[in-house]
Protein backbone atom coordinates (compact mmCIF):
# COMPACT_ATOMS: atom_id res chain seq x y z
CA UNK A 1 0.00 0.00 0.00
CA UNK A 2 1.38 3.64 -0.63
CA UNK A 3 2.32 5.49 1.70
CA UNK A 4 -0.50 8.25 3.84
CA UNK A 5 -0.54 11.54 1.54
CA UNK A 6 -0.73 13.20 4.75
CA UNK A 7 2.98 13.68 5.49
CA UNK A 8 3.34 15.52 2.54
CA UNK A 9 0.27 17.50 2.79
CA UNK A 10 1.10 18.68 6.05
CA UNK A 11 4.89 19.42 4.63
CA UNK A 12 3.51 21.44 2.05
CA UNK A 13 1.36 23.33 3.69
CA UNK A 14 3.64 24.43 6.30
CA UNK A 15 5.88 25.42 3.59
CA UNK A 16 3.86 27.62 1.57
CA UNK A 17 2.54 29.20 4.45
CA UNK A 18 5.48 30.85 5.85
CA UNK A 19 5.97 32.23 2.50
CA UNK A 20 2.71 33.97 2.84
CA UNK A 21 3.68 38.32 3.11
CA UNK A 22 0.53 38.37 5.20
CA UNK A 23 2.14 35.46 7.83
CA UNK A 24 4.88 37.84 8.10
CA UNK A 25 5.77 37.01 11.98
CA UNK A 26 3.53 34.07 12.12
CA UNK A 27 5.03 30.66 13.49
CA UNK A 28 3.76 28.32 11.84
CA UNK A 29 4.29 24.30 12.70
CA UNK A 30 3.27 20.90 11.09
CA UNK A 31 2.87 19.97 15.13
CA UNK A 32 2.29 20.24 19.22
CA UNK A 33 4.39 23.14 20.23
CA UNK A 34 5.33 25.22 23.85
CA UNK A 35 3.90 28.35 24.43
CA UNK A 36 7.49 29.80 24.48
CA UNK A 37 7.93 27.90 20.85
CA UNK A 38 4.47 29.61 19.34
CA UNK A 39 5.71 33.15 20.25
CA UNK A 40 3.16 35.88 19.93
CA UNK A 41 1.43 34.65 16.49
CA UNK A 42 1.63 30.97 16.08
CA UNK A 43 -0.44 28.14 13.73
CA UNK A 44 0.27 24.51 14.47
CA UNK A 45 -1.35 21.25 13.60
CA UNK A 46 -2.33 19.12 16.97
CA UNK A 47 -3.25 15.44 15.77
CA UNK A 48 -5.45 14.00 13.85
CA UNK A 49 -8.51 11.53 13.14
CA UNK A 50 -8.13 8.84 9.92
CA UNK A 51 -11.16 7.26 8.42
CA UNK A 52 -10.11 4.70 5.49
CA UNK A 53 -12.46 2.63 3.60
CA UNK A 54 -12.50 1.09 0.22
CA UNK A 55 -12.48 3.32 -2.68
CA UNK A 56 -12.54 0.89 -5.65
CA UNK A 57 -11.91 -2.40 -6.79
CA UNK A 58 -8.49 -3.31 -7.11
CA UNK A 59 -7.71 -2.45 -3.52
CA UNK A 60 -7.55 1.27 -3.66
CA UNK A 61 -8.17 3.07 -0.18
CA UNK A 62 -10.03 6.54 0.21
CA UNK A 63 -8.69 8.20 3.15
CA UNK A 64 -9.73 10.87 5.44
CA UNK A 65 -7.89 12.71 7.80
CA UNK A 66 -9.53 15.16 9.73
CA UNK A 67 -6.36 17.52 11.38
CA UNK A 68 -7.14 19.74 14.16
CA UNK A 69 -4.76 22.78 14.65
CA UNK A 70 -5.11 26.24 16.39
CA UNK A 71 -3.86 29.91 15.63
CA UNK A 72 -2.83 31.30 18.88
CA UNK A 73 -2.72 35.03 18.73
CA UNK A 74 -1.07 37.21 22.11
CA UNK A 75 -1.95 40.73 22.06
CA UNK A 76 -0.07 43.15 24.12
CA UNK A 77 -2.31 45.44 26.14
CA UNK A 78 -2.77 48.33 24.15
CA UNK A 79 -4.28 50.96 26.60
CA UNK A 80 -7.65 49.66 26.21
CA UNK A 81 -9.79 46.09 26.98
CA UNK A 82 -12.32 46.38 24.20
CA UNK A 83 -9.29 47.53 21.70
CA UNK A 84 -6.77 44.65 22.95
CA UNK A 85 -9.52 42.12 22.89
CA UNK A 86 -10.45 43.25 19.31
CA UNK A 87 -6.77 43.34 17.94
CA UNK A 88 -5.91 39.71 19.43
CA UNK A 89 -8.82 38.08 17.52
CA UNK A 90 -9.17 40.09 13.93
CA UNK A 91 -5.61 38.80 13.70
CA UNK A 92 -5.85 35.24 14.83
CA UNK A 93 -9.22 35.87 12.02
CA UNK A 94 -6.85 37.11 9.15
CA UNK A 95 -4.49 34.45 10.03
CA UNK A 96 -7.23 31.99 9.55
CA UNK A 97 -8.11 33.89 6.62
CA UNK A 98 -4.63 33.23 4.88
CA UNK A 99 -4.65 29.28 5.70
CA UNK A 100 -7.75 29.27 4.07
CA UNK A 101 -6.99 31.39 1.20
CA UNK A 102 -3.59 28.93 0.37
CA UNK A 103 -6.21 25.69 1.12
CA UNK A 104 -8.50 27.08 -1.77
CA UNK A 105 -6.16 28.06 -4.02
CA UNK A 106 -3.82 25.58 -3.87
CA UNK A 107 -6.49 22.32 -3.81
CA UNK A 108 -8.87 23.00 -6.36
CA UNK A 109 -9.84 20.24 -8.10
CA UNK A 110 -6.86 17.38 -8.45
CA UNK A 111 -6.50 14.90 -5.08
CA UNK A 112 -5.45 15.17 -2.31
CA UNK A 113 -8.63 17.52 -1.44
CA UNK A 114 -7.95 19.94 1.53
CA UNK A 115 -10.54 21.98 3.05
CA UNK A 116 -11.44 23.49 6.69
CA UNK A 117 -14.36 22.01 8.10
CA UNK A 118 -14.81 23.64 11.37
CA UNK A 119 -13.90 26.42 13.88
CA UNK A 120 -13.65 27.37 16.91
CA UNK A 121 -12.84 30.59 18.49
CA UNK A 122 -12.17 31.63 22.27
CA UNK A 123 -10.63 34.27 23.64
CA UNK A 124 -8.37 34.12 27.11
CA UNK A 125 -7.01 36.76 29.52
CA UNK A 126 -3.51 37.12 30.18
CA UNK A 127 -2.05 39.80 32.80
CA UNK A 128 0.04 41.24 30.21
CA UNK A 129 -2.52 41.27 27.22
CA UNK A 130 -5.32 39.18 25.57
CA UNK A 131 -4.76 35.84 24.15
CA UNK A 132 -7.15 34.52 20.90
CA UNK A 133 -7.24 31.07 20.42
CA UNK A 134 -9.20 29.99 16.63
CA UNK A 135 -9.11 25.97 16.91
CA UNK A 136 -10.16 24.35 13.22
CA UNK A 137 -10.53 21.34 11.58
CA UNK A 138 -8.70 20.67 8.14
CA UNK A 139 -10.33 17.64 6.18
CA UNK A 140 -8.13 16.37 3.80
CA UNK A 141 -8.92 13.55 1.48
CA UNK A 142 -6.18 11.11 -0.80
CA UNK A 143 -6.66 8.19 -2.53
CA UNK A 144 -3.63 5.48 -1.72
CA UNK A 145 -3.14 2.61 -4.10
CA UNK A 146 -2.22 -0.78 -3.78
CA UNK B 1 -18.92 -22.37 -3.89
CA UNK B 2 -16.57 -19.89 -1.79
CA UNK B 3 -17.41 -16.23 -0.40
CA UNK B 4 -16.00 -13.86 -2.76
CA UNK B 5 -14.85 -10.12 -1.51
CA UNK B 6 -15.95 -8.03 -4.54
CA UNK B 7 -12.69 -5.49 -3.91
CA UNK B 8 -10.92 -7.97 -5.72
CA UNK B 9 -13.02 -7.49 -8.90
CA UNK B 10 -12.86 -5.10 -11.92
CA UNK B 11 -14.07 -3.82 -15.65
CA UNK B 12 -11.90 -4.39 -18.32
CA UNK B 13 -12.78 -2.42 -21.92
CA UNK B 14 -10.57 -4.50 -24.24
CA UNK B 15 -7.12 -4.63 -22.86
CA UNK B 16 -7.25 -1.70 -20.57
CA UNK B 17 -8.65 -1.60 -16.72
CA UNK B 18 -11.52 1.37 -15.89
CA UNK B 19 -9.74 2.83 -13.78
CA UNK B 20 -11.32 3.60 -9.60
CA UNK B 21 -14.24 1.07 -10.45
CA UNK B 22 -16.90 2.09 -6.90
CA UNK B 23 -19.15 -1.04 -8.48
CA UNK B 24 -20.64 -2.78 -11.41
CA UNK B 25 -23.84 -4.25 -11.63
CA UNK B 26 -25.21 -6.57 -14.18
CA UNK B 27 -28.95 -8.34 -14.98
CA UNK B 28 -29.94 -11.37 -17.29
CA UNK B 29 -33.25 -11.67 -18.35
CA UNK B 30 -35.13 -14.03 -20.22
CA UNK B 31 -38.34 -14.30 -21.56
CA UNK B 32 -40.85 -17.50 -20.91
CA UNK B 33 -43.31 -18.44 -23.78
CA UNK B 34 -46.72 -19.58 -22.67
CA UNK B 35 -47.11 -22.87 -24.36
CA UNK B 36 -50.61 -23.91 -22.33
CA UNK B 37 -54.11 -23.46 -23.76
CA UNK B 38 -57.76 -24.67 -23.29
CA UNK B 39 -58.87 -26.14 -20.74
CA UNK B 40 -55.14 -26.30 -19.31
CA UNK B 41 -55.02 -26.55 -15.37
CA UNK B 42 -51.69 -24.80 -15.13
CA UNK B 43 -49.64 -22.73 -16.52
CA UNK B 44 -46.53 -23.80 -18.71
CA UNK B 45 -43.87 -21.62 -20.39
CA UNK B 46 -41.00 -22.44 -22.30
CA UNK B 47 -37.44 -20.10 -22.71
CA UNK B 48 -37.07 -18.09 -25.63
CA UNK B 49 -33.72 -18.72 -24.86
CA UNK B 50 -32.36 -15.44 -26.00
CA UNK B 51 -30.98 -14.26 -22.68
CA UNK B 52 -30.43 -9.96 -22.63
CA UNK B 53 -28.05 -8.68 -20.04
CA UNK B 54 -28.17 -5.09 -19.30
CA UNK B 55 -26.32 -3.43 -16.13
CA UNK B 56 -24.21 -0.65 -15.40
CA UNK B 57 -20.60 0.68 -14.08
CA UNK B 58 -19.74 3.12 -11.93
CA UNK B 59 -16.78 4.19 -10.93
CA UNK B 60 -14.93 7.19 -8.47
CA UNK B 61 -12.55 9.72 -9.56
CA UNK B 62 -12.70 10.06 -13.07
CA UNK B 63 -10.45 12.82 -15.05
CA UNK B 64 -11.79 11.22 -18.44
CA UNK B 65 -8.35 10.70 -19.59
CA UNK B 66 -7.52 7.29 -19.74
CA UNK B 67 -7.88 5.06 -22.63
CA UNK B 68 -10.76 2.88 -21.30
CA UNK B 69 -12.71 5.91 -20.24
CA UNK B 70 -11.84 7.35 -23.53
CA UNK B 71 -13.13 4.45 -25.03
CA UNK B 72 -16.87 4.07 -23.25
CA UNK B 73 -17.07 8.33 -24.00
CA UNK B 74 -16.39 7.40 -27.87
CA UNK B 75 -19.07 4.29 -27.81
CA UNK B 76 -21.43 6.54 -25.96
CA UNK B 77 -21.30 9.49 -28.21
CA UNK B 78 -21.67 7.72 -31.04
CA UNK B 79 -23.34 4.25 -29.92
CA UNK B 80 -22.26 2.58 -33.07
CA UNK B 81 -19.58 -0.02 -32.46
CA UNK B 82 -20.05 -2.42 -29.37
CA UNK B 83 -16.75 -2.34 -27.02
CA UNK B 84 -15.14 -5.38 -25.34
CA UNK B 85 -16.29 -5.51 -22.08
CA UNK B 86 -15.35 -7.77 -19.45
CA UNK B 87 -17.08 -7.77 -15.70
CA UNK B 88 -14.94 -9.04 -13.29
CA UNK B 89 -16.52 -10.43 -10.18
CA UNK B 90 -12.76 -11.57 -8.97
CA UNK B 91 -9.16 -11.54 -10.25
CA UNK B 92 -10.10 -14.68 -12.81
CA UNK B 93 -13.68 -14.82 -13.08
CA UNK B 94 -15.62 -12.50 -15.36
CA UNK B 95 -18.64 -12.35 -17.30
CA UNK B 96 -18.79 -11.05 -21.37
CA UNK B 97 -20.62 -11.44 -24.23
CA UNK B 98 -19.45 -12.79 -27.45
CA UNK B 99 -20.28 -9.10 -29.41
CA UNK B 100 -19.03 -6.93 -26.88
CA UNK B 101 -21.64 -4.28 -25.08
CA UNK B 102 -23.47 -1.64 -26.55
CA UNK B 103 -22.86 1.86 -24.31
CA UNK B 104 -26.70 2.47 -23.41
CA UNK B 105 -25.89 5.28 -20.64
CA UNK B 106 -23.20 8.08 -20.08
CA UNK B 107 -23.33 9.66 -16.72
CA UNK B 108 -21.03 12.43 -14.57
CA UNK B 109 -21.41 13.65 -11.07
CA UNK B 110 -19.61 16.33 -9.83
CA UNK B 111 -20.39 16.90 -6.07
CA UNK B 112 -18.62 20.27 -4.16
CA UNK B 113 -17.70 17.83 -1.40
CA UNK B 114 -16.52 14.26 -2.67
CA UNK B 115 -15.12 12.90 -5.40
CA UNK B 116 -15.87 12.89 -9.22
CA UNK B 117 -17.91 10.09 -10.45
CA UNK B 118 -18.94 8.68 -13.39
CA UNK B 119 -21.27 5.76 -14.40
CA UNK B 120 -22.89 4.26 -17.96
CA UNK B 121 -24.95 1.39 -18.47
CA UNK B 122 -24.47 -1.04 -21.26
CA UNK B 123 -26.71 -3.81 -22.97
CA UNK B 124 -24.49 -6.90 -23.78
CA UNK B 125 -24.24 -8.17 -27.04
CA UNK B 126 -23.97 -11.43 -28.71
CA UNK B 127 -24.17 -14.84 -26.67
CA UNK B 128 -23.45 -14.37 -22.92
CA UNK B 129 -20.77 -15.83 -21.26
CA UNK B 130 -18.88 -16.82 -17.81
CA UNK B 131 -15.84 -17.81 -17.95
Amino acid sequence: MSTSAIGTVLDAIRAALILRAGLSGVNVFSGVVSLEEAGLECLAYDGGLLAEDSSSMGGNKLEVWDIDGEIRVFKPWAGDTELTIKAARDRALAIFAELETHLNDTYAGNMPDVEVIRGEIAGAYNPEGRICNLTFTMKIQALKNP
Amino acid sequence: MAAIAGKGGKVMVGSDTVAFVENWTMGISNEALATHGLGATARTFIGLSLPEGTGTVQWRALDNSDTASAAIRAAALANATPITLKLYESATKYWDASEGAIITSLGQEVPVEGLVTGSFGFTLSGTIAYT
